[in-house]
C-alpha cells in the first residue's frame, strides 16, 4: 500500500517529468520529434480484428504509425507490369484497410517494406537482398498505390508521403549476405553498398510515382561494430554507423535517414553506437548524402522481460520512465523529426510493448500517451 | 508475428566488449576467465557449461569514442558459456563459446541453477532478489536457445530450480504466497500438463533433478529437509539437518544441502535413489564452501581445498589442493571442474581447472 508520502513523491516525479517533456517540446517546433508507435500484428490480423487494433493504437494518441508492408506477402507471384500497383499479382488488400483505417484516424503513416518474395530472391529465402530493380518496381508500385491519386474498389485511396526502403538492411535476419570472405576470411562488408543500390533505384522509383513522397533511406538496425572476419554464410551484423558511412560513400539519394535505437541503459545514460548520445556520428554521415537531412528513428523501445531476440531487459517501471527519458533525448537533437515506440503490444519474440500480451496496459502505456499529447505535431505532418 | 533478427541481442559492440572476455582456444589443460565472479559450473556430455554472474561498470573513460559528457552506469549480466573437453576431459578441447547472455538494469542476478541436458546442452536460470529471471535452455541444432518463461510482470512467479527430463524441462517456481509450482516446459512449444502446486519454498532451498527428485526446505521448518519423487504417490520423506538450510543442491539420484550447525557451517549428502533416503554430513566448517553434486559426485570447495564424496564411499576425501582460493566447483562421477582465483598483469581473473577422481 502507498503512503501518503509515497503518492506525494509520484505525484511530484509526474510533475517533474510532464514539466521536462512540456520543456523539451517549447525548446523550438523543429526540435519536438513526432511520436510514433508500431504495431507489428497490424499485417497479421483483418476485418473487424484489424479495425479494433487501429482504434487501439489511435486511442494511445501516438500521432503516426509505421506499417511493415511485406512484399513476400503482397507480391506472391512475379508481377507482369511491376510499377503497376493494379497488376493482378499484387493483393493490397490488408493494406489499403490499413492505410484508410489509420488516415481515418487522424494518424499519419510511414511505410516500409522488405522480405524478398521466392521468385525475387536468390536462394528463395525472404531475408535475401533482391535485385535492385526489383525492389524499386516494387517501391514504386507501392508509391503509387499510396499517392492520392489511385483508386481501390471505387473509392481513392489516401496519400502515404513517407517510404522507408527496406527494413534493418544491416543485419542477416532481413539481408543476406551481409558480407563476404577476403583474403584470409577477412570480412568485405557487402550489404551497403548493395542496399545503396536498392536506395537509389527505390528513390527514383517513388518520386516517378509521387514526387511529394519523403524517402527514408537507412533504417539500420541496432548494430554496434561490424565483423573483422566474415563467416561462410556471410550471417553477420554491420555496425550502424559502419553501414551509414558505406552507405554514404555510394551517394544514393534520400530525403530522411532512418535508424533503429535499442540503448542498453538509460536513454540519457547510454553511448553505446547507436545510441541516442551517438547520434551525432551518423548525421555526419548523413550529410554527405543529404546535408541536413532528417533522422527518424523509426524503432525504439525497451524489453521488460527476456528474449532469445532481445536479450537485455528493464523492469515495467523503468520501461515507463524510460519513455519519457527517449522522448526528452530525442527532442534534445533538433535534426531528430520523428521517433517510433516499437512496439505496442508484447508477443512471445518481443516484450517491449505498452501492453502486455494479455492486453493489459503496462506503466509505460500511459506515460507514452502523456508523451504524444505533449508533443504537438509539427505543420505538414497531420494527415 | 515479426520475425527479428538474433544478432540484435548481441549487436552492440562495445556491450560485448564489455562482457566476459572469450575464453582461450586450443587443447588446453586452463581456461581463463575475467574476473572473480560468481559462477556455477556443470559437465554436460564432453562439455564444460558455466554460468557467470556480474555488474557491467560501464565507465567512458575506458571506452574509446565514448561521447563528451557520457556518464558512468551499471547494468546487469548473466552469460552462460561452453568448452568441449577431450575424451578424458582432461583438457579443453576448443574455444569458449557463450550461446546465452542475460543482461538487465533491474538488478544484480547470481548464476542460480545450471542444470545439463547432456551434449552441451543445459537448463539455466539465473537467480535474483528482485527480478523473477528466465528459465532457459539451451540449445537447438543451430544453436538457438528456448526461452521456456520469462515474465516482467510485477509479482511474476520466480523460476528457482530447473532440471531437464530428457523431453522437458521442469522446473519449480514460487507464487506470491511462496508456494511452490512444479511445471513443465517443451523447447519446442509443445502442449505441457498444468502446473501443480506443491509445498512452501524459498529462493535456494528449493532443488530437483531428473527422475522426478525434488529436495525442498520449508522456511517454516528450515531444518528439516524433504526429499520427494513427484509422481510417485508417496510422501516426500523427511531428514534433520544440524541447522537451517542455506541452500539445496540436486542431481539425479542426489542431494546436498548446505545448512548452520550451530555455529558452523555443514554439508550434508542425502543418496535418494530407489531406495530410503539415506543422510550423512560430509562436510563441517566456518567458511561458505563451493558445491556440487552430478553422476553421483558431490564436490566441495573449501578455501583451497577439493574435496569429493561418492557414491557409496565414506565422507568427503580430498582431491587435491588449489594453488588459490576455489570460487565455484563442478562435478560428474569422476569428472571435477573448478574455478580458482588468480591474478593477470595486475588484473583479476578465474582460472578453470579439470580433474579426475582416482
Amino acid at each position: 500500500m502507498r503512503t501518503p508520502f509515497k503518492m506525494r513523491a509520484t505525484v511530484l516525479r509526474r510533475t517533474l517529468l510532464a514539466l521536462a517533456l512540456l520543456l523539451a517540446a517549447a525548446g523550438g517546433a523543429s526540435a519536438a520529434p513526432i511520436v510514433s508507435l508500431q504495431d507489428d500484428n497490424l499485417v497479421n490480423v483483418s476485418g473487424p480484428a484489424l479495425e479494433a487494433r487501429m482504434d487501439a493504437l489511435a486511442a494511445t494518441g501516438a500521432r503516426a504509425a509505421r506499417v511493415d508492408v511485406l512484399w513476400r506477402e503482397v507480391a506472391r507471384t512475379r508481377p507482369a507490369d511491376a510499377r503497376n500497383p493494379a497488376d493482378p499479382a499484387y493483393d493490397w488488400s490488408r493494406y489499403d484497410q490499413i492505410v484508410r483505417g489509420l488516415t481515418a484516424r487522424g494518424l499519419a503513416i510511414l511505410l516500409d517494406f522488405y522480405l524478398t518474395p521466392e521468385w525475387a530472391s536468390r536462394s528463395g529465402a525472404a531475408a535475401a537482398a533482391p535485385r535492385a530493380a526489383d525492389g524499386a518496381r516494387f517501391a514504386g508500385a507501392l508509391a503509387r498505390r499510396y499517392s492520392g491519386a489511385f483508386a481501390a474498389g471505387g473509392a481513392p485511396l489516401p496519400e502515404v508521403r513517407r517510404i522507408e526502403v527496406w527494413n534493418e538492411p544491416n543485419l542477416p535476419g532481413f539481408w543476406m549476405p551481409q558480407c563476404r570472405r577476403g583474403r584470409g576470411g577477412k570480412a568485405l562488408l557487402a550489404s551497403p553498398r548493395a542496399y545503396a543500390a536498392l536506395l537509389a533505384a527505390s528513390y527514383r522509383e517513388i518520386k516517378a510515382a509521387n514526387p511529394r513522397a519523403t524517402v527514408v533511406g537507412g533504417v539500420a538496425g541496432p548494430a554496434g561494430s561490424s565483423p573483422t572476419s566474415c563467416p561462410k554464410d556471410g550471417r553477420a551484423a554491420v555496425g550502424s554507423l559502419d553501414f551509414a558511412r558505406l552507405v554514404a560513400d555510394e551517394g544514393p539519394p534520400i530525403d530522411a535517414w532512418s535508424m533503429h535505437i535499442y540503448p542498453i541503459g538509460s536513454p540519457l545514460q547510454a553511448f553505446f553506437v547507436p545510441s541516442w548520445s551517438t547520434l551525432p556520428q551518423v548525421i555526419r554521415q548523413v550529410d554527405r548524402l543529404a546535408p541536413g537531412a532528417p533522422i527518424h528513428v523509426t524503432e525504439t523501445g525497451y524489453h521488460t522481460s527476456y528474449n532469445r531476440f532481445h536479450r537485455y531487459f528493464v523492469s515495467e517501471d523503468q520501461q515507463a520512465a524510460w519513455v519519457d527519458e527517449t522522448l526528452v533525448a530525442a527532442a534534445r537533437n533538433p535534426r531528430v523529426q520523428l521517433v517510433t515506440w516499437f512496439n505496442f503490444q508484447d508477443n512471445p519474440r518481443w516484450t517491449g510493448g505498452l501492453l502486455r500480451a494479455d492486453g493489459t496496459r503496462k506503466p509505460a502505456y500511459a506515460r507514452f500517451a502523456a508523451a504524444a499529447a505533449a508533443y504537438p505535431p509539427p505543420p505538414g505532418w497531420a494527415p | 508475428m515479426r520475425r527479428r533478427a538474433l544478432p540484435v541481442a548481441l549487436a552492440v559492440a562495445a556491450g560485448a566488449a564489455l562482457a566476459a572476455a572469450p575464453a582461450g582456444s586450443g587443447a588446453t589443460r586452463t581456461l581463463t576467465l575475467e574476473g572473480w565472479h560468481d559462477r556455477a559450473l556443470a559437465f554436460s556430455g564432453r562439455t564444460l557449461v558455466w554460468t557467470e554472474a556480474a555488474t557491467v561498470r560501464v565507465d567512458p573513460r575506458r571506452i574509446r569514442g565514448a561521447p563528451p559528457g557520457a556518464q558512468r552506469f551499471d547494468y546487469y549480466r548473466a552469460d552462460v558459456s561452453r568448452a568441449r573437453l577431450d575424451r578424458a576431459s582432461r583438457r579443453f578441447a576448443g574455444p569458449a563459446e557463450t550461446p546465452v547472455s542475460v543482461r538487465t538494469s533491474i538488478a544484480r542476478m547470481g548464476s542460480g541453477t545450471l542444470a545439463p541436458t547432456g551434449d552441451g546442452g543445459f537448463v539455466a536460470v539465473p537467480s535474483s532478489s528482485r527480478l523473477p529471471p528466465p528459465t532457459i535452455w539451451c540449445c537447438d541444432d543451430e544453436g538457438i536457445e528456448a526461452v521456456i518463461d520469462s515474465d516482467g510482470r510485477p509479482g511474476a512467479p520466480r523460476t528457482v530450480a530447473a532440471t531437464w527430463t530428457g523431453s522437458a524441462v521442469r522446473f519449480v517456481q514460487l507464487d506470491a504466497a511462496g508456494g511452490q509450482v512444479v511445471r513443465l516446459g517443451d523447447p519446442g512449444g509443445g502442449a505441457v500438463p498444468p502446473p501443480a502446486a506443491a509445498e512452501p519454498g524459498a529462493p535456494d532451498l528449493v532443488a530437483v533433478a531428473g527422475g522426478g527428485l525434488r529436495a525442498w526446505a520449508d522456511p517454516a521448518q528450515p531444518a528439516r529437509l524433504l526429499v520427494a519423487r513427484d509422481g510417485s504417490g508417496s510422501p516426500p520423506a523427511a531428514i534433520a539437518l544440524p541447522g537451517p538450510a542455506l541452500r539445496v543442491w540436486a542431481a539425479p539420484g542426489l542431494v546436498a544441502v548446505l545448512s548452520r550447525a550451530g555455529a558452523r557451517l555443514a554439508v550434508t549428502r542425502i543418496d535418494a535413489g530407489a531406495g530410503p533416503p539415506s543422510a550423512r554430513r560430509v562436510w563441517s566448517g566456518a567458511a561458505l564452501p563451493a558445491v556440487a553434486v552430478g553422476g553421483g559426485t558431490l564436490a566441495i570447495a573449501d578455501g583451497r581445498r577439493v574435496l569429493a564424496s561418492r557414491l557409496g564411499r565414506a565422507g568427503a576425501r580430498r582431491v587435491t589442493t588449489a594453488r588459490r582460493r576455489v570460487d565455484a566447483i563442478g562435478a560428474d562421477g569422476a569428472r571435477l571442474a573448478w574455478v580458482e582465483r588468480g591474478r593477470r598483469k595486475g588484473l583479476r581473473v578465474g582460472v578453470l581447472r579439470l580433474a579426475r577422481l582416482g
